[in-house]
Parts: C-alpha cells; sequence; structure tokens
C-alpha cells in the first residue's frame, strides 16, 4: 500500500509528492522540503513534518536518500546562545502527535553528500518507521540557509 | 520545556537588550565548566575581542588589527555544520545586500572551530556561496583557541562520535567597531534586515559620537 502511494506520487511528480504520503490511519510525512548547499559543502539538511494519524504510537527509525552516505537526525538547543546538536537514534511520534523538523530545532543531516544540493531540485528521502514502514518522498529544495518549506513560500504561508 | 526556556530567553534579550546576552555568555562559561579558561574576572564590554592571529583561506596572515579602521563582525563555526551555521551565513549574507554601500564599512569573519576537517579551499569554497565578502579564518588549533578563548566563544567537537562528529559552539555574530573595541552581539539565527538595522543603527551612533 505504502509503495503503491509512493508510487502514484512519483508518476505524478514533484506536485504532488509534496503533499502527505501515508496510510489514511499511520504516519504521514508532510512538508518534506531541504536546503540547497554552499559549493563544496560535505553535509545538507532537510527537515520534515510527521504526523501520527493512527492509533498506536510509531517510530522513525533511519532515512536513507541515495544522495548522501547516511542520514542522521538530530535534536537541536540553544543552550545560552551555544547550538548544542545531538544525535537521535530514534524519534517518536505518538498518536495524534505532530513531529516538526526545522532549522533551530530537530533536523536531518546528510553526511557525505555525494554532490551539491541545488534550489529548485527535490532530494528522494526514504523514511523507516517502526509500524509504518518504508515511506518515500522528494524533498523540495529551497535557498541556502531557506528557513522554511519553499512551496510555503510560493503559496505565501 | 526547551522550547519555552529559549522563547523566554529570547525575549529577555529583545526586552532588557545586551546586557542580558552578555550575561548569558558568561552564565554559558560557568555553567558548562568550559575548557577555555578565560578570565571572568569583569563582565565588561571589553572583555570580548582581542588579539588573534590566523589565516585566511588564500594563505595570508590575519590579526585582530589587520581589519583595524573596518567594522569587524566575527562568527565561530564549521563547514560540515549542518543547520546553525547556514542559518547564521545567510541571514548575514542578507544583512550585507541590505546594506548596500555601507557594506563596504564591514569586514566579515568566519572563524572555524574545526581546522582539522575545514580545509582552506573548503571554507573558500563555501563562504562564497553565501557572500564573497566573508573572509574565512583558520590556523592551529591553538591559534583557534585562543581567538576563540579572546571572544569568549564556548566549542567542543564531539570527536567521540567518529569522523561525522558534530561541534556544538557559540552562534553569536560579535560587532566590533573600527578601532577593534567589542560593540555589541547579535545571535545568529536573527534575520538578515534586523542585522542590517542594527549595524546601520550602530555605524551611525558610531560616526556621530567620533
Amino acid at each position: 500500500m505504502k509503495f503503491a502511494i509512493a508510487g502514484l506520487a512519483f508518476a505524478l511528480g514533484a506536485s504532488l509528492a509534496a503533499d502527505a504520503h501515508a496510510d489514511s490511519m499511520g504516519v504521514a510525512v508532510e512538508h518534506a522540503w531541504a536546503r540547497a548547499t554552499p559549493r563544496g559543502a560535505a553535509t545538507a539538511a532537510a527537515y520534515v513534518t510527521l504526523v501520527n494519524h493512527g492509533a498506536d504510537d510509531d517510530r522513525l527509525l533511519s532515512v536513507t536518500s541515495p544522495l548522501a552516505e547516511r542520514i542522521q537526525f538530530h535534536s537541536e538547543m540553544n543552550d545560552n546562545g551555544v547550538m548544542k546538536m545531538a544525535q537521535l537514534t530514534t524519534v517518536e511520534i505518538r498518536p495524534g502527535a505532530t513531529v516538526v523538523f526545522k532549522p533551530g530545532a530537530m533536523h536531518m543531516m546528510l553526511v557525505g553528500l555525494k554532490r551539491q544540493v541545488k534550489e529548485g531540485e527535490t532530494v528522494p528521502l526514504t523514511l523507516t518507521f517502526e509500524k509504518a514502514g518504508a515511506i518515500d518522498v522528494d524533498a523540495r529544495v529551497g535557498k541556502i540557509g531557506a528557513m522554511t518549506d519553499p512551496a510555503n513560500q510560493a503559496s505565501g504561508d | 520545556m526547551t522550547i519555552r526556556r529559549t522563547g523566554l530567553r529570547l525575549l529577555l534579550i529583545l526586552f532588557l537588550g545586551i546586557d542580558v546576552a552578555l550575561a548569558a555568555i558568561v552564565y554559558s562559561r560557568q555553567s558548562s565548566e568550559v575548557a577555555l579558561s578565560g578570565s571572568l574576572g569583569s563582565t565588561g564590554v571589553a572583555d570580548i575581542g582581542g588579539p588573534f592571529t590566523l589565516e585566511t583561506t588564500d594563505g595570508k596572515t590575519a590579526t585582530d588589527r589587520t581589519y583595524r579602521g573596518k567594522w569587524m563582525v566575527v562568527y565561530f563555526g564549521y563547514t560540515r555544520c549542518p543547520d546553525a551555521c547556514p542559518t547564521a551565513l545567510s541571514n548575514f549574507g542578507a544583512a550585507l545586500e541590505k546594506l548596500g554601500g555601507d557594506a563596504e564599512k564591514i569586514q566579515p569573519l568566519f572563524i572555524t572551530v574545526d581546522p582539522e576537517r575545514d580545509s582552506r579551499q573548503a571554507m573558500s569554497a563555501y563562504l562564497e556561496s553565501f557572500d564573497r565578502r566573508i573572509v574565512g579564518l583558520t590556523g592551529a588549533r591553538a591559534q583557534i583557541e585562543a581567538a576563540a578563548k579572546a571572544y569568549r566563544v564556548y566549542y567542543e567537537s564531539h570527536k567521540e562520535q567518529g569522523g561525522d562528529y558534530l561541534v556544538d559552539h557559540s552562534a553569536y555574530f560579535y560587532l566590533m567597531g573600527p578601532d577593534g573595541e567589542f560593540v555589541d552581539v547579535v545571535e545568529g539565527a536573527t534575520p538578515g534586515d534586523e542585522i542590517a538595522d542594527k549595524l546601520r543603527k550602530l555605524m551611525n551612533e558610531h560616526s556621530h559620537r567620533s
């Protein structure tokens, strides 16, 4: 089912991929976006919003992309002006909860970037959840240092 | 909880101004048993900044005196920093754009806290993507430590994490006047417009004073 949805989205292109992917009663991945990278950068950042429409807890276990050797997820905290990051092994999403990855907070770090990420393209991400399984999304790429999903800016949100 | 605390802190900084920000820096240094054993005796404005000797990405020696006559805006970070540094640098790039001709009075400096992984070439390419006017500075670990100590910057490399290690670091722009004196501090996450307004105001005040 998930693969069918991901496949359909792929067939219809990035505009549909922009929207939620999920079983109606499970975890949805929304607002998948990434920042363009400076030339020569070894890392990139990507952000998603996870919404648990189901009745059970779920957990994000891993994220992969053909553009990166590895993807870590980090919490980030401004501790009296010091930005402190911690690598998370999993991200829990309780029933009804929305977990937002965004600049200055939780984010995904693409490590071992295989090429520069450019504004306007999309970065394929596969998010694997404990219960929802693998969900494929195409993260829209905004400007270097963009603070929000480029789709939001385009629609004036 | 964290978000609320951070939000509160931001409000405090906004409303009470720089004193709180400075207190926060000092508090941070004390509370986290900072490896940099700088003197905490006085919290006077002049305590931030001071001598440093580093190298630009094109191999020239740069000291705190190299940029006298210009406003130095100093940020400490590293090119593998996934989130905070791109935010700060693109904010600063936007500020330079907004400042137009006044940007000529400013010398933005990016000092790496990760000299082992940040080659001069990588830093140069990285910084150009934000703004060509930002000069990258690196050096031997001891030189970086001395600069961080002068600016009371906290950083910690988590080398226990292996090759992909993260570096915690202070994420402020330090604004230094043309005479090299510390003038103000701005959070890296401040939007470019606000940074530009602040710099313009400070530059105006300074030119009226002198």
